[in-house]
């Protein structure tokens, strides 16, 4: 079963009216005691959340530790949030910083993906400044003709995102991939909205050129 | 081409660098003629753009993921136990 807190929580017979409320509504029930609204609210936000930890961290276990405590921490909080924005924001950069502070314990220890330099996937311009066009050289661009299982496109995509060196690949899935704002990375990171910026072009550009033809 | 011309067809180099300011809108008006005039005239940079562009969705869907649902049960359970424990 998916939504296991919303299915423990609901009466039998009684329908919500929440596929369509605000979260903001549900909050407020939430605030006010309503444990289906809450049921609601987490059945609506919870794979979000799990994505968040799951694409930084890349251990389920930890992932699924990293929503607990975002949840847990909504639940203390419910009376002080105003506005759908205002929610789902918080819940995902509560998400993002406990998977970064994660991160960072970990950082000491060996990666068991090797990080690939980023600079020969970056444009090239010849000596007028004109771009060069791609080559034939991109790593998938060869199987062009090949039409790959579903489930080998989803494979190459998610390993060229985490092979990209760790400080583009944050911003990337963060900001490409979860949907979280420059100004809300550059808060989290401890580091300029331009620079932000910077790393997230930095990281598209590797990527186009990593992934040719499925781009197309 | 000077920089200073407002009709200037961009370098190469600048039509890159300008990519995400372009796809969010936020180029100032003076330059947006001349960088979609680049687009259509220089096939590397108008490719470069259009897989650009794509970056993000193609990694959005194929990276989506969902909370296993025994993972799903184990929350529930917890966040059931600390909503009843909460004081009202
Ligand atoms: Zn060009």
């Amino acid at each position: 079963m998916r939504d296991g807190f919303r299915a423990v929580l609901r009466k039998p017979g009684v329908e919500l009216p929440s596929a369509v409320a605000p979260d903001q509504d549900l909050v407020t029930l939430a605030a006010a005691g309503d444990g289906v609204a809450f049921g609601e609210l987490v059945a609506r936000h919870q794979d979000r959340v799990y994505a968040v930890a799951m694409h930084l961290l890349r251990d389920a276990a930890e992932a699924e530790e990293v929503v607990q405590e975002t949840f847990l921490a909504a639940l203390e909080k419910l009376p002080g949030f105003r506005g759908d924005a205002a929610f789902t924001t918080w819940l995902h950069r509560v998400a993002a910083n406990a998977a970064l502070m994660r991160l960072r314990k970990r950082r000491r220890a060996p990666d068991t993906l090797a990080e690939e330099p980023m600079d020969e996937l970056l444009p090239r311009f010849d000596a007028q400044g004109h771009l060069l066009a791609d080559g034939p050289g991109h790593d998938w661009a060869k199987r062009a003709d090949e039409q790959l299982a579903d489930r080998q496109v989803r494979q190459a995509v998610e390993a060229a995102v985490q092979n990209l060196p760790e400080d583009y690949r944050i911003v990337f899935l963060l900001r490409d991939v979860e949907g979280l704002s420059s100004e809300s990375m550059a808060e989290l990171l401890g580091v300029s909205v331009a620079a932000v910026k910077s790393r997230l072009h930095r990281a598209r550009l590797a990527l186009r050129a990593k992934l040719g033809h499925y781009l197309e | 081409m000077s920089a200073g011309d407002p009709e200037a067809i961009p370098s190469c180099q600048r039509v890159v660098e300008c990519l995400p300011a372009w796809f969010e809108g936020a180029l100032p008006s003076g330059e947006e003629g001349p960088m979609e005039r680049h687009l259509v005239l220089c096939p590397p940079c108008g490719h470069l753009a259009r897989t650009y562009r794509r970056v993000g969705d193609v990694a959005r869907a194929a990276m989506e993921v969902r909370l296993p649902p025994a993972a799903a049960e184990r929350l529930g359970r917890l966040l059931r136990a600390r909503f009843a424990a909460r004081p009202s």
